[in-house]
């Protein structure tokens, strides 16, 4: 949300919990099992058709 | 949609790209307004009034999708580095973030600050696409300078924090009342 860009990001201490998940070894199997399997399903196959011009 | 028919429906283009060539700003602020999501005014707001002067101020990077037939704006994202400020947490927890030092005060980030889509195409299920898109990009920086982690600041629904689960991204704050949820995927290669 725009107030990410003007505000500082800031953490409650009662959310430390939460990084340790992130941090886990659990969390990094989830990631690299997502960046395994699911990602290269996802990424870009084409090039845009429009060129700059077609907006004009 | 599969990623060959969002390919094949949308172009996406670096806001920075149009402004270099429009004539006026004018002409370039008309043309992001041709967005529109009522549902999520803060997505809308943050593209008709401030990418653009965030963009030329070198605050963030904003990426359009255009629909090819009728070259209006389908969706975008927009992502910057950012830094996460650790007062009032543990030297353990900081050291997890910042990866060295248990002490410091802020540590950069990846900030993906909006990513959404127009109400128009609220059927398509494009967000993944644009999700991995602008991974790709921060994965590109990533590899070039380091950092540690990449944060979301994500509408605080239900809906919204599943998708971004399921795409590799995990909660950090768990408040019902809150606007908005962060939310972080981090990089894990030193730690195999």
């Amino acid at each position: 949300m725009t107030k990410a860009f003007l505000e500082p990001l800031v953490l409650k201490p009662e959310n430390e919990k939460f990084i340790r998940e992130a941090f886990s070894k659990s969390n990094m199997d989830r990631v690299k099992k997502f960046d395994a399997i699911k990602r290269p399903k996802l990424k870009k196959i084409k090039d845009r058709k429009l060129s700059i011009t077609d907006l004009f | 949609m599969t990623r060959k028919q969002f390919d094949e429906v949308f172009s996406c283009f670096q806001l920075s790209e149009i402004i270099s060539q429009t004539p006026s700003k004018r002409k370039a602020k008309k043309i992001l307004e041709t967005f529109s999501c009522s549902k999520n005014l803060d997505l809308q707001d943050f593209l008709h009034n401030k990418a653009l002067t965030f963009e030329q101020h070198l605050r963030s990077r904003t990426y359009l999708y255009f629909d090819n037939e009728t070259k209006e704006i389908a969706a975008y994202y927009t992502i910057a580095i950012s830094v996460f400020f650790t007062n009032g947490i543990s030297n353990e927890t900081i050291k997890l973030l910042d990866g060295y030092k248990d002490d410091i005060k802020t540590i950069p980030c990846f900030l993906i600050g909006q990513l959404g889509k127009s109400e128009k195409y609220e059927r398509f299920k494009i967000g993944e696409y644009m999700l991995t898109d602008a991974l790709e990009i921060i994965d590109s920086s990533h590899k070039s300078l380091g950092g540690r982690f990449t944060l979301i600041d994500s509408v605080n629904n239900s809906k919204v924090l599943s998708f971004y689960k399921d795409n590799s991204f995990l909660a950090i704050e768990d408040n019902e009342d809150s606007e908005s949820i962060k939310m972080i995927r981090p990089y894990f290669e030193e730690l195999e």
